[in-house]
């Protein structure tokens, strides 16, 4: 029973009790007022009557005459009049009781009626006795009316202390109602403070504490932000230049090889600087530091325009430049223009002169190649620039992945497949390690021509960012898979991931509202997965994504995390379900690493995956992190 | 015999037979509120009283008649600052000053004390023809048909009522007897003790000494 269901019921009996009681007691002295009135009656009676049966002369007739006419005129039970022996000369006595009252008040109310007496004289001497008692059934209608004004009139007042109550409990337990709203929010993982303090002491204690409480877990998620945040910093960054270091770009480089990614083709930059050492003797070592930042600001001036390049140093000399999605013939030129600002750099520092140089070694990497691999060739690229004079770029020249097949042929198989709804979809498991069942399935698909070739999500998309046909492609996925019955199993849940590019669609709302509101039935079970880049790139319209996607009952995910954002506050607003990143990354993370890591999602309750996972080793070293939802190839050999 | 209400009366009235008018307690406070003057009339009530115990009634009558009409008359108003107020034998002769029912309660009480039957005593209501004014005096019956004596504070003499034609009767009145009044045929006890309003609150009165 709620505390206000209780408080209620007391006050309700405490009131029924004291208006019962004052109901009582008005009663009873209304009896008694009763009582009192009969008899001043009756005495009033007596007397008068007394005085003029004394001028009666002793004439019994005119006597009883008298006494008849005075019975008869009013409510009497019984007149007597005895003479001075105390015999009875003559009486009147009510024969029938006839009442209007019911017999359970006649049972109830007890009332005593007193009779009245007066001396009959006549002259100088008294001739009898006059005895008057009133009429009792006057008396119980008198009260029983008296009674049911006394019963209604209570009755409305204890309604109306009623509604009063309600009233006055509804306005004090108000406080109360929104601590329990400020608790469930916290189930949600929402931070409400309660700005207004109730006026009850008590109750603005347990509000006051419930805002310190909620203000701590705010803290703690604040702090694992934070923490995480400089934790990146001293992992991933060069401090000199504020570019990222060697391991970040290891650990970034597989996310646009594989499967999955977004990027058919990219090219790496190797830029060496030659005549350090005499740079910082002729410099110092300040300046030779200013130098160095000068020339991470030219390399990320370079990769600007590049969705997710990566601009790193690699070493004391030696600085890498990640261009995703870049063509051959756009790689070489960005590596001559970068070679040329940076040998005009130093000679704006004043290291002129055969000791000083940078060179460039290109490399140009499609999907299905490794990391290793590229990196290797690309070192291999950059020991050949070395060889060449300052300034000169070596290109690694490889094949031309778009020589394979043409746009054209491309746009004609994806158009085609649109039209015929030739999309074909894959679900791959993502699995819980503790009890081998699978936590939901990451929605992918193929592409058939209508020779009925099948080309693979891995192949095809690829071409079909590189088309602009991101849009038709993924809101008809979406759609298939919302409306698709036959597609989508009756049970589990469905994560469906959304390329950058795709987010970035112009009235991308609006179409995704209209799909929506035609097929939300099973919005409880569709997850859209938004990429982490995002997060750092374009917060906003994250921001805007969630709320749309919350608005329509829908969850939403990470993927690609790699703490890239300098913030992560949003998602206490938004909460994700997930959030997933590469197993490469995770497994890079240091003890304090992963301790940030977890303490910043479980603070909000969020659930963490590591995607990617392709090695045995991977899957253990994740259990030792206390990673246990996991999605890749080697999570579906655990099912 | 019937235990009612009225089975209080011979408690009041039994002290009183049994000890002076005025007892001690009285008589120290009468002193105390009014004086040494006071305490010397209550002094000489209580040996009046006393002379008069064994007294055939007409004496009794006599004595108790004589004693209390030489307390000066004054009406409620001047006394009480009320227009009705019956006063108790304390109050009377403490103040040494009453009007006509107070003459009439002090006779009855008194008269009752030397063990005159309060049956035979009644208050009786008259009309003054001298005065042409309400009037009140005690009447004595000898027996209930016989002429009755009365008792008035302004004729010092006792006269049998047909002598006394500057008086007219109106009503005769005593609380006591209408205490003892028989409800035949009621077959009901009498739970209420009172009768009269007046006499009602001097019964009170008398029964806290007021003084």
């Amino acid at each position: 029973m709620t505390l206000f269901k209780q408080i209620a019921l007391l006050m309700s009996l405490l009131l029924l009790l004291l208006l019962g009681t004052v109901l009582v007691l008005n009663f009873s002295n209304t009896i008694a007022s009763v009582q009192e009135q009969l008899y001043e009656d009756a005495k009033n009676t007596a007397t008068s009557l007394s005085l003029s049966l004394g001028g009666a002369g002793g004439d019994e007739s005119i006597m009883s005459t008298m006494i008849n006419a005075n019975f008869d005129s009013g409510h009497y039970r019984r007149i007597a009049l005895y003479d001075i022996d105390n015999a009875l000369v003559y009486e009147r006595t009510l024969e029938a009781r006839s009442s209007d009252v019911p017999e359970w008040f006649l049972g109830m109310v007890q009332i005593d009626i007193p009779t009245a007496n007066a001396q009959v004289s006549s002259g100088w001497s008294p001739v009898g006795l006059l005895s008057v008692q009133s009429d009792s059934a006057y008396a119980y209608l008198l009260l029983y009316r008296s009674l049911l004004g006394l019963v209604g009139l209570f009755g409305s007042i204890f309604l109306v202390g009623l509604a009063l109550l309600y009233a006055v409990l509804r306005m004090v337990l108000q406080p109360l109602e929104r601590v329990r709203k400020q608790a469930e929010a916290i189930l949600d993982n929402e931070f409400i403070i309660q700005e207004a303090l109730p006026y009850t002491t008590e109750f603005r204690d347990v509000v006051k504490g419930m805002n310190t409480m909620i203000t701590k877990v705010k803290e703690i998620f604040e702090k694992g932000n934070k923490a995480m945040q400089e934790n990146r910093e001293l992992l991933y960054r060069d401090r000199t230049t504020g570019l990222y270091n060697r391991r970040y770009l290891m650990m970034k480089l597989p996310q646009y090889l594989g499967e999955e990614s977004s990027f058919d083709y990219g090219v790496v930059i190797l830029m060496a600087l030659h005549g350090a050492q005499e740079a910082n003797q002729t410099l110092g070592h300040q300046q030779t530091d200013e130098m160095f930042a000068a020339l991470g600001a030219l390399l990320k001036q370079h990769g600007e325009g590049y969705r997710e390049e990566v601009s790193a140093r690699l070493n004391g000399t030696e600085f890498a430049l990640l261009l995703p999605g870049c063509s051959d013939g756009t790689g070489r030129s960005l590596a001559e223009s970068l070679c040329r600002a940076a040998e005009t750099l130093l000679q704006e520092f004043g290291l002129e002169g055969e000791a000083y140089g940078v060179n460039a070694g290109l490399y140009r990497f499609h999907r299905e190649q490794s990391a290793g691999d590229i990196l290797s060739k690309a070192d291999y690229a950059l020991s050949q620039a070395n060889l060449l004079p300052p300034g000169g770029v070596y290109d690694y020249v490889t094949h031309d992945v778009d020589s394979i097949m043409g746009k054209e042929a491309w746009r004609k198989i994806i158009r085609d497949a649109l039209k015929m709804h030739r999309l074909h979809f894959t679900f791959r498991p993502v699995v819980d390690l503790r009890d081998r069942q699978v936590h939901h399935r990451v929605t992918t698909f193929s592409v058939a021509d209508e020779s009925g070739n099948d080309y693979s999500y891995g192949s095809c998309i690829a071409p079909i960012i590189s088309l602009g046909l991101e849009s038709s492609v993924y809101l008809q996925v979406i759609e298939t898979l919302l409306d698709g019955d036959a597609i989508v199993p009756d049970t589990g849940k469905y994560a469906i991931r959304l390329p950058l590019d795709f987010l970035y669609t112009p009235h991308l709302t609006e179409k995704l509202t209209a799909l929506f509101e035609r097929h939300g039935q099973k919005s409880s079970r569709i997850i859209f997965e938004l990429p982490d880049a995002l997060i750092g790139e374009n917060i906003d319209l994250v921001t805007h994504f969630a709320h749309l996607f919350k608005q329509f009952g829908f969850r939403y995910g990470i993927n690609q995390f790699s703490g890239a954002s300098r913030d992560y506050a949003f998602l206490q607003e938004f909460k994700p379900a997930y959030i997933k990143a590469g197993a490469t990354f995770l497994t890079d993370q240091s003890l304090q690493g992963m301790h940030t890591l977890h303490s910043l999602t479980q603070a909000i309750g969020i659930e963490l995956i590591a995607e990617s996972v392709m090695e045995t080793s991977q899957l253990e070293r994740l259990k030792e992190l206390g990673i246990h939802l996991v999605q890749g190839p080697q999570a579906e050999l655990q099912l | 015999m019937r235990i009612t209400g009225l089975g209080l009366l011979p408690i009041l009235i039994a002290p009183l037979i049994a000890l002076p008018f005025a007892d001690e307690t009285v008589v120290a406070r009468v002193t105390a509120k009014y004086g040494s003057v006071a305490k010397n009339r209550f002094i000489y009530l209580n040996e009046t009283l006393e002379k008069l115990r064994g007294k055939s009634d007409r004496e009794k009558l006599e004595g108790v008649n004589d004693f209390f009409n030489g307390v000066p008359y004054a009406s409620d108003l001047q006394v009480y600052r009320q227009k009705d107020y019956w006063a108790t034998p304390w109050e009377f002769l403490g103040r040494d000053r009453g009007d006509c029912e107070d003459y009439v309660i002090a006779k009855y009480f008194a008269l009752k004390h030397l063990g005159i039957d309060p049956k035979k005593l009644f208050f009786t209501y008259v009309k003054s023809r001298r005065f042409r004014e309400p009037h009140m005096v005690l009447t004595y019956f000898e027996t209930p048909r016989s002429i009755p004596l009365v008792l008035d504070n302004t004729n010092y003499k006792i006269f049998p009522a047909d002598q006394r034609t500057d008086l007219i009767p109106i009503y005769n009145f005593n609380g006591d007897s209408l205490y003892l009044a028989r409800h035949k045929g009621l077959g009901e006890e009498v739970t209420s003790h009172k009768s009269h309003k007046q006499w009602d609150q001097l019964l009170i009165n008398i029964q806290r000494n007021k003084i």
